[in-house]
């Protein structure tokens, strides 16, 4: 919807937070977890402290880049995770159809009669609160809108000539899954990733917002944005600024994947 | 469903008794939970007995609030679904009506507004946009009571709405953008269709053939979304309702999560699985009364 700029711009700002997350040991900036009490609550453009400092003198600056890592970590992860189990699952389901599809189906039809958060709050009820576990509840929450993409697509590829001429031939499932059924179905599947990466950091650090993913003192965006709301009177920075982040980070993929959405799907261009 | 809900104090790892009753539980505390919770017989019988127990309306009691579950839950869920319901219409008010305005100009600067707009808005963590919400109107420039839901001591309807305010319009934000999405997207589509055409050949009122003729059409997608987006209201308020402290579900679901209560926790889920699933079926309902060609006889 909004042209080749604007999804450079948003491809240069996500590069540049991947980058500094990637080398926040050798950045040399200060302890994101240990700070000086003396420096608490300094504002931004403080000296040393381009954003200022927490509660506890932590440097918000560090804190964010050492929080990008977490936060931008658990969302592909959970994404990576999601896509493997549901494309997996889904295109199983496809293609053998018949009895597996059927309890494939109903398992989904059950997962999915439960809101996202919902499901993902239950799970954490289950396995129990922990950034690991968030990033495995927000995760489970979302395979069953990879089973639908990956099955709807197996369901259309798996009579076309190509796919039958390979079975004709002898070809193992597992080949002619992964050579001629999964390869066909990559577009959509690409596309759902790249918008959902977004949603799951915004879902991942909304968990740690409630207090049941990462676990202070970490520097993860969720939990800094919830301890600093103590402090919305007199510092809003410190919970203002990891938000702004999620947003930028979110902003961006929706952007990219936007665009990606109107290069594999010239149909959708211009909508 | 239910056997989903039931399940979840059955698929945790470990003894669930001596979960929720923590490390110091002694022995006879655990086997005096289990026979509580009829955890020492066999799981279809627990099964059985805990569905005829939610239909009669016994959900169990807190383990930590030593009360009935379902009068906790219900009393919690009515004000989150006031929160939702009120989030709701002024997602679909605006959201639609700028979804239609922006397909209606398409490529002037009011529809590159519209859809920078939807994109923020769709992109803007709930708990994030409530901080800032809080920050300006609540704290800055005391428009509106930044948290709970009433004054003390209770107020009147008037003093309602006003605490309503800032945590409904942070809950609608995120749907009413995806709905001015997707509302653009059908409305080109419909737009683009002869019998557009042929309305407009024949010189009916531009307002008619958008609202009639066009429109019209365009709502089963717009329905399918809004039905699907009573989920996400539902998840969102659980964030919503912990910035503004406002007393619904949300904070009961999160509290009863880090006690690993787990009768609570079968209870919030119960009632709000319950409600999307009636509501998703409302919206198919709904369906037959927007297009009458649609009918499941």
């Amino acid at each position: 919807m909004l042209g080749e700029p604007v999804a450079a711009i948003a491809f240069g700002l996500l590069a540049i937070i991947v980058l500094a997350a990637m080398l926040a040991p050798w950045l040399g900036m200060p302890d994101p977890v240990h700070g000086s009490l003396i420096d608490r609550l300094k504002p931004p453009l403080t000296a040393g402290h381009a954003l200022g400092t927490d509660e506890f003198g932590r440097d918000m600056l560090a804190r964010l880049v050492w929080g990008a890592r977490i936060s931008l970590g658990v969302g592909f992860a959970a994404v990576a995770l999601a896509v493997a189990l549901g494309v997996t699952l889904g295109l199983l389901s496809g293609y053998l159809a018949g009895p597996f599809d059927f309890w494939v189906q109903r398992l989904v039809d059950v997962l999915m009669a439960f809101p996202y958060i919902l499901l993902a709050l239950t799970v954490v009820a289950v396995l129990g609160p922990g950034l690991v576990n968030t990033m495995l509840a927000i995760s489970i929450a979302g395979v069953p809108y990879y089973v639908r993409i990956a099955r709807g697509s197996a369901l259309s590829l798996r009579k076309r000539e190509f796919v039958e001429a390979a079975e004709a031939a002898g070809a193992p499932t597992l080949w002619i899954l992964t050579r001629h059924v999964l390869v066909n179905s990559l577009s959509p599947i690409v596309v759902a990733a790249t918008l959902d990466v977004g949603f799951m950091i915004m879902a991942a650090a909304g968990m740690s917002f409630l207090g049941l993913g990462a676990q202070p003192p970490r520097a993860e965006w969720g939990v800094m944005l919830s301890n600093g709301r103590q402090y919305l009177r007199v510092a809003p920075w410190v919970s203002l600024l990891p938000g702004l982040m999620i947003f930028l980070v979110v902003l961006a993929l929706n952007l990219l994947g936007d665009r990606l959405r109107d290069l594999l799907d010239p149909r959708a261009v211009g909508r | 469903m239910s056997v989903l809900v039931f399940l979840t104090l059955h698929l945790t790892p470990g003894d669930p008794a001596q979960i929720m009753l923590g490390p110091k539980a002694t022995a006879s505390s655990m086997a005096a939970l289990r026979h509580e919770l009829g955890l020492d017989r066999p799981i279809h019988v627990q099964y059985v007995r805990w569905l005829a127990g939610v239909v009669s309306g016994d959900w169990g009691r807190s383990i930590q609030l030593k009360a009935p579950v379902l009068p906790l839950v219900w009393g919690r869920f009515k004000a989150t679904l006031l929160l939702s319901g009120v989030a709701m219409v002024l997602a679909v008010a605006t959201g639609v009506m700028l979804g239609v305005v922006s397909a209606v100009r398409a490529g002037t600067l009011a529809d590159r507004g519209a859809i920078v707009t939807s994109l923020v808005g769709y992109s803007l963590p709930p708990f994030f946009l409530g901080l800032l919400m809080q920050v300006l109107f609540g704290l800055r420039l005391e428009w509106f009571p930044d948290t709970v839901m009433h004054v003390a001591g209770g107020g009147g309807l008037g003093d309602l709405a006003r605490h309503l305010v800032l945590p409904a319009v942070t809950l609608a934000a995120g749907i009413g953008a995806l709905l001015a999405r997707m509302t653009r997207a059908t409305m080109m589509e419909v737009l683009r269709q002869d019998y557009v055409r042929t309305a407009n050949a024949k010189g009916l009122r531009r307002g008619r053939v958008i609202l009639q003729h066009a429109f019209r059409n365009a709502l089963i997608p717009i329905l399918t979304v809004v039905g699907l987006q009573i989920g996400y209201i539902l998840g969102g308020a659980v964030l919503v309702e912990q910035v503004f402290s406002w007393p619904g579900i949300g904070s009961l679901a999160v509290n009863a999560i880090l006690a690993r209560d787990f009768p609570l926790v079968q209870g919030v889920t119960l009632l709000v699985a319950s409600t999307y699933v009636l509501t998703n079926l409302l919206t198919d309902l709904v369906y037959t009364l927007v297009d009458p060609r649609i009918s499941y006889q």
